[in-house]
């Protein structure tokens, strides 16, 4: 709807989070995302068995390779076995070896569908909870958070998040697993081997903790930079043509190569830090490999090591290395979840400021009896848009608020559906004020047709019944025709089931207006809200329909119409003129023109003018 | 699909190893190679597996850089449209501007249909007409925002397009529609057409035309107070009095206000109006505006419609025509009377703030919107 709000409004704050960094990890964070997992539970567990299984599978072939090597290959070739018996000896190994990579294969297949499974549905989970959150939110909320912004909460840090979910934290529990589970083979294998091997964890540790401090630091840094720049290029490109007519192609060139250049910088930072991890792990890989190799051959001179062992070594150390080489890359996933985390519970966190009140009062019959008092209303602080207005509406009563632009008129019917909430005095439906009501239950008395309606990509009717099923295929035709909406229906190529684009760009304004007095028809509600401001160019023949449709849909109703069509000022019980918040005159349209007062003058601007327009046109 | 990869790989990688086991082994076991030849098999298909790996990986990242980098080509390879011209024309611009038979069309729109004017250097044009009339198409061809199709638009006699861009930039000071500032220092912003730091005398001189030093009084850091998301709000009306300000400090020798004085309350706009006109009298200006108040002191008023020049002449002339222009004045004179005793009430009130003041400003006016608007019943 048409309601407006102070240029620019708000956004402090809310700049400043999406350079939120957060870290690594966050116990709280982490426990309330863990908490998303909860309801698939049970494939957790399962998920972390096949790790389990996994990690052990992994750990096998090795193993499976030390005995083809020792116990077949070479008793063989050394005469102690014969060839034969050799030979035969290599066949059930093989098998085996070829079973382990089956199943770990399947496991590893397992444990890949199961954690994306589980990460997709938590993260489905999530936004949807996050969308009906801000379902929940007032348009206050709204009028001051960008749209873009809000969409990136759902869709790119909730991608963050399940990263996170499918790689990060299954990706770092499978490590420590394997990890430990190489360690006790090793140990079991040779323990004098297995020492020989573990001497290189302190340094790996170190070397870990060293780097990840860096690694951190340069990850902000890019991540700062990165912001800046994205700032600084959504201003400038959207600034264009002020760069261009001032002229300031040239210093704002600089600028941003500035900005490019730190972050260039940054990510030098990130680079040396990394060009120096990995040839040191690399290093120490190797070094332990070179390590085993003296030790393990002056152990099998000795005649205390099979060769097999230190082959089963030299292939689970390099698996023992690898997760500390992709430790950079998930330590990314993890502090991006982070802080995308942190981002989307601020917002989950953001409590709806208008709210239905802990004991509501029943709202059983509506008579859809309205009255204000004392209202006092602002969207801003202390600008205010209403003024302390009085008025009472009775029951099936049918009032048109008059009143120049800026007069207030749409912030009535926002604060009748409670959109808005009053700073002063309170609002009365059937003698309750709507703050002690729930907000479902006052919306579904009243019904509003915008001048433009909201048209959602679907069918026509799925556009009258608005998903609420309950509504029958004949309930949304006969509202169709009460409203003198059937006849353009019937004409569209499909009728009903014709399918609209989104904003409804194949339908008129005339039609699009038709169909949102179906849709209002069809929920039958006892108070009416017609936004009906002057800007549509509709022909003549569809303004007859809609003027006979208005007329019908006021009988019996409470209707507030703020109306820019002279007849239908002419058919209402009553008119309020708004002028700058304050209601100044009432009554009839005689009576108001009589008074030769603001009405007299707002008809002779807008009613007369406008009827002579048209009429000219 | 992305699932069987990593099996699949692992899994092949494994039986690469068990065949060198299994076939290696036999030849083996028969003499006829050597175990440390078995060994050294098995180490180097250890070896093979992380580069094996890392080709799928590259071809991937290859095959998104170079859709990248189509994308990018199809930026690098857009044209400017306006350009600077082959043999540019150096001479010091006076401000004269002249429209010979102009057109303009947005696609298949056509926006404006055989445009001519002509206004002396140092002359006042006002343009009015109802919304999609093509004022601000108009006004843009002047800096060379786009270029004509069809007719000329000079500037001392000479096209705008045999202008260098630069200067013809330059001597343009122009205040568009929709304001557009950016997050930095107010002083910056209005100092975004010079090359060099503003002066505090420019400054001074800048706000004191657009009226902008009333509301930087109200500011702690005054004009190094920091604007948009990262600083304060400002109104509507501060917003557009910064980018008359900022236009005025490039010290232009055209000047063009594109309805940039619908925000401003009637009482401001007639004191900048005032105060333009003494800026102005050595300069060029173009106001395009909804209110004859803005637009009635001009040498020559265009009323447009539908990219035409439906009317043309002064203030006077236009209303004894009793056309288009007369019909806007009668309306507005009847919406001036509407207003008048809201405008009466709140120039009162203003009077009554700043007796009423006694600091050192006397003479000022309360600050704009929010906190001086109580609804005056108690």
């Amino acid at each position: 709807m048409g309601i407006h709000h102070g240029g620019g409004a708000g956004g402090r704050g809310v700049f400043d989070e999406d350079e939120i960094l957060g870290k690594a990890y966050d116990a709280r964070l982490m426990r309330r995302l863990l908490g998303y997992l909860r309801p698939y539970r049970g494939l957790v567990v399962l998920g972390l068995g096949i790790i389990l299984g996994l990690s052990v599978t992994e750990a096998a072939p090795p193993v499976l390779a030390k005995f083809i090597v020792d116990n077949a290959i070479t008793p063989a070739v050394n005469g102690q076995i014969g060839v034969d018996e050799g030979l035969s000896r290599l066949a059930p190994l093989g098998l085996a070896y070829i079973a382990v990579l089956l199943v770990s294969s399947s496991l590893r297949y397992g444990q890949n569908m199961l954690a994306s499974y589980v990460g997709q549905n938590a993260m489905y989970d999530l936004r949807v909870q996050l969308f009906a959150h801000l379902q929940g939110l007032s348009l206050t909320f709204f009028d001051r958070n960008p749209v873009g912004r809000l969409m990136t909460r759902i869709t790119n840090d909730i991608d963050a998040l399940t990263d996170m979910v499918t790689q990060g934290v299954v990706a770092i529990f499978g490590d420590i697993l394997v990890i430990g589970v190489i360690a006790i083979v090793l140990l079991v294998l040779d323990l004098r081997l297995a020492l020989v091997t573990f001497a290189a964890l302190p340094i790996l540790i170190w070397l870990t903790l060293y780097f990840r401090r860096i690694m951190r630091d340069s990850f902000r840094a890019i991540r700062i930079r990165l912001a800046r720049i994205n700032a600084y290029l959504n201003e400038n490109l959207s600034g264009m043509a002020i760069v261009q007519l001032f002229t300031r192609e040239r210093a704002s060139y600089k600028q941003f190569d500035d900005l490019n250049t730190d972050l260039l910088n940054a990510n030098r930072g990130q680079i040396r830090a990394m060009s120096m991890f990995f040839p040191a792990v690399g290093f120490t890989r190797a070094a332990t490999s070179a390590a085993l190799f003296v030790a393990g051959a002056y152990w099998i001179l000795q005649g205390q090591l099979t060769l097999g062992t230190l082959l089963a070594f030299w292939q689970l150390v390099d698996r023992f290395f690898q997760p500390f080489g992709d430790l950079a890359e998930k330590y990314n996933i993890m502090q991006a979840a982070m802080a995308s985390s942190e981002r989307v519970f601020r917002l989950l966190d953001t409590e709806a400021t208008i709210v239905d009140p802990p004991h509501p009062r029943e709202l059983t019959h509506v008579r859809g009896e309205i009255a204000f008092e004392n209202v006092s209303f602002a969207y801003n602080e202390g600008d205010w848009v209403l003024r302390d207005v009085s008025l009472k509406i009775s029951a099936a009563e049918s009032v048109a608020i008059v009143g120049a632009t800026g007069a207030g008129k749409t912030s009535i019917i926002s604060l009748i559906s409670r959109f808005y909430d009053v700073q002063k005095g309170r609002i009365l439906l059937d003698g309750l004020d709507l703050r002690e009501l729930r907000q479902a239950d006052v919306r579904k008395h009243v019904g509003v047709v915008l001048q433009d309606p909201f048209i959602f990509a679907g069918t026509i009717a799925s556009n009258i019944r608005l998903n609420n099923t309950a509504i029958s295929d004949d309930q949304v035709r006969s509202a169709a025709s009460f409203v003198n909406a059937d006849k353009f229906i019937e004409k569209l190529p499909q009728g009903y089931d014709t399918v609209v684009t989104e904003r409804g760009s194949t339908l008129s304004v005339g039609q699009k207006q038709l169909l949102a007095f179906a849709r209002a028809i069809a929920f039958n509600p006892e108070i009416l809200l017609v936004l009906d401001e002057a800007t549509s160019s509709v022909d003549t023949e569809t303004e007859h329909l809609i003027q006979d449709a208005l007329a019908k849909l006021m009988v019996g109703r409470t209707s507030i119409i703020i109306a820019h069509r002279l007849s239908t000022i002419q058919n209402v019980d009553r008119i309020i003129v708004l002028h700058k918040g304050r209601v100044v005159e009432m009554g009839s349209h005689r009576d108001l023109l009589s008074q030769r007062g603001v009405y007299h003058r707002l008809y002779e601007l807008q009613y007369r003018a406008h009827e002579v327009e048209t009429r000219s046109v | 699909m992305q699932g069987l990869i990593w099996p699949s790989i692992s899994f092949i990688m494994g039986l690469a190893v068990l065949s060198v086991l299994y076939v290696g082994g036999q030849d083996a076991i028969r003499g006829e190679l050597s175990i440390g030849s078995l060994v050294q098999f098995v180490a180097y298909l250890y070896l093979l597996q992380m580069p094996m790996i890392n080709i799928g990986w590259i071809s991937n990242m290859f095959q998104a850089g170079w859709a990248s980098l189509g994308r990018l080509q199809e930026i690098f390879n857009a044209a400017p449209k306006v350009t600077d011209p082959i043999d540019p024309v150096e001479t010091a611009i006076r401000g004269e501007v002249e429209f010979r038979g102009v057109s303009f069309a947005y696609g298949q729109t056509i926006v404006l249909h055989d445009i001519s004017f002509k206004i002396a250097a140092g002359g006042s044009l006002a343009i009015v007409g109802p919304t999609g009339s093509g004022k601000t198409t108009l006004v843009n061809l002047i800096p060379r925002l786009f270029d004509v199709q069809q007719g000329e638009v000079l500037l001392d006699g000479i096209s705008v397009e045999r202008r260098p861009l630069e200067q013809l930039r330059r001597a343009v000071g122009y205040v568009p529609q929709e304001t557009f500032l950016f997050s930095v220092p107010l002083r910056e912003n209005v100092g975004l057409g010079l090359d060099d730091r503003l002066t505090d005398s420019q400054l001074d001189w800048a706000g004191d035309v657009s009226q902008l030093n009333k509301d930087v009084e109200d500011f702690p850091a005054r004009y190094d107070t920091m604007i948009g998301e990262r600083g304060v709000t400002l109104s509507g009306g501060q917003k557009q009095r910064t980018a008359i300000a900022r236009a005025v400090a490039k010290d232009p020798r055209v000047l063009i206000l594109d309805d940039a004085l619908s925000a401003v309350d009637t009482y401001t706009e007639a004191e900048i109006l005032r105060r333009l006109r003494g800026v102005m009298r050595e300069r060029t200006s173009i106001v395009v505006a909804h209110r004859i108040s803005t637009v009635k002191d001009a040498d020559e008023i265009l009323v447009l419609d539908d990219g035409r020049i439906v009317e043309r002449g002064s203030h006077r002339d236009l209303l004894e025509h009793g056309g288009l222009y007369a019909q806007m004045y009668r309306r507005q004179l009847l919406e001036e009377e509407l207003e008048v005793d809201e405008e009466r009430e709140e120039h009162e009130k203003r009077v009554k703030a700043e007796v009423d003041d006694e600091a050192p400003r006397f003479g000022l006016r309360p600050p704009l919107g929010g906190r001086g608007a109580e609804p005056p019943d108690r």
